[in-house]
């Protein structure tokens, strides 16, 4: 059985929105097929000749080509749908791995300040995030978000949704799916070692530059989150820039 | 619940500075001049800058006090979100889909410092602070400097600058300085002193 490309129609870029009981009585159903469901990848046919000869650079698109820096309004949401605000800034270079993250509070009170190039730096992090964990889970999904998914990318064409789309899949057999929606935004979806879904990023709301305005990710894994970015500010840098160090 | 403080020590410092409202340039003045003001309304600009950023990152919004202890903070750009002080309690509010909501972390305790600086400070008794020494600076211009005494304030914190305005009893700007890179200015406008506020603006978000 096939994995559908949208867990929940209301929260994706790419389905139509239903009303909210149909919604919610969707993804119940969707719930328990999932937990009963065996699962295994979304199916990826071959595009047609129009879309085909260019999929991989639109996928690699969808990640920042050279140094960046964005300044996003973040909404945390937790299981117990409790949720905080905060201001977060990423300078990063995709050529080199570097990460610089700084995370603060409206008032502009910094709590976590980290760099990563190949091990993580923690600058400051004030309790409760203050531990390795959420350094370590942070530049993943920093990496998650705007680095081209490692290993190597071993299809491209259309989902069963008829959106077009590539997957990469790395050493240890992990796959990740960027999935296109024409000019509206993308999806990337990480995998497990059982091929669940780990995580979802939702980008959309382009500006003109093609940087998404919105961008949602979800982890699925415990301890599961969601996270609302609203862009502030987004500035392309020069290599070498002082801001990476 | 003592480190958790920390994630709440900027709207801590923010409300107390706010009761530094009256002064001049002495501290019997500034004694004189608290005991005047009774509520203040101002709309600020927050300027965040860091080594890491290019430009400053500016917030709007707009501020309430009344005496003794009620503050409503709230930012309107780029970001929505209030913080309310009021009878003891402290809440924050995002604004999400479409309304405000609750902030998880606004139950969080904060009060401690707040409370106890400011029945202190309300009376213009910088002496008894317990987290900061207080220096009254003329020169080149009226500034109260607000020096942490703590080693774990120390560390996020170098410094608070409170600058008066021309207009007795009100604020130009408060510079919190982490690090000599790492600044927040939040500067003052529009301020009406003494003009009533109605309760509910500390109570309800709308």
């Amino acid at each position: 059985m096939k994995q559908p490309l949208a867990l929940c129609p209301e929260q994706s870029a790419l389905g139509t929105p239903f009303s909210l009981r149909a919604s919610a009585a969707w993804c119940m159903v969707l719930m328990v097929w999932l937990l009963t469901a065996c699962s295994s990848l979304p199916e990826i046919k071959p595009a047609g000749p129009d879309l085909q000869p260019n999929l991989r650079e639109r996928c690699q698109s969808v990640f920042p080509a050279g140094p960046h820096q964005f300044v996003h309004s973040i909404e945390a949401r937790l299981p117990d749908d409790s949720r905080s605000m905060a201001l977060g800034i990423v300078t990063l270079d995709p050529g080199t791995g570097v990460i610089r993250c700084v995370i603060m509070t409206i008032e502009g009170f910094v709590f976590f300040d980290a760099r990563y190039q190949q091990v993580v730096t923690v600058n400051r992090a004030m309790y409760p995030f203050d531990s390795p964990e959420f350094a370590k889970n942070m530049m993943e999904d920093i990496r998650f978000i705007f680095f081209q998914p490692g290993g190597a990318l071993v299809a491209t064409g259309v989902f069963d949704n008829d959106f077009p789309g590539c997957r990469w899949r790395n050493s240890d057999g992990l796959a990740v799916d960027v999935v296109l929606n024409q000019q509206r935004g993308w999806l990337i979806r990480k995998y497990d070692v059982s091929d669940h879904v780990s995580g979802q990023v939702r980008a959309y709301a382009l500006n003109p530059e093609g940087i998404p305005e919105k961008i949602e990710l979800s982890r699925q894994k415990f301890p599961s989150y969601t996270l609302k970015m609203t862009l502030l500010q987004a500035e392309r840098l020069q290599q070498g820039d002082e801001r990476l160090k | 619940m003592r480190r958790n403080r920390n994630i709440f020590l900027i709207p801590a410092i923010l409300a107390v500075c706010l009761l530094l409202v009256g002064w001049s340039d002495s501290w019997e003045q500034i004694r004189r001049e608290s005991a005047q003001v009774q509520s203040i309304q101002a709309r600020f600009i927050q300027k965040k800058q860091m080594k890491i950023l290019s430009r400053p990152l500016i917030s709007e919004g707009r501020f309430f006090f009344q005496a003794p202890a009620s503050v409503r903070w709230e930012y309107t750009a780029p970001v929505k979100s209030i913080l309310l002080m009021h009878g003891g309690s402290l809440k924050r509010y995002i604004h999400s889909g479409g309304g405000f909501t609750e902030e998880a972390a606004g139950r969080l305790p904060a009060m401690e410092i707040v409370m106890q600086e400011m029945s202190a400070w309300l009376h213009g008794q910088f002496d008894q602070s317990r987290y900061f020494t207080a220096t009254l600076v003329n020169d080149p211009a009226p500034r109260i400097i607000l020096t942490p005494k703590e080693k774990s304030f120390a560390r996020l914190i170098k410094r608070i600058e409170l600058t008066p305005s021309e207009q007795p009893g009100v604020l130009k700007s408060i510079l919190i300085v982490e690090d000599e890179k790492t600044t927040t200015l939040f500067e003052f406008r529009d301020a009406q002193v003494n003009k009533p506020i109605p309760e509910s603006v500390f109570q309800a978000v709308q």
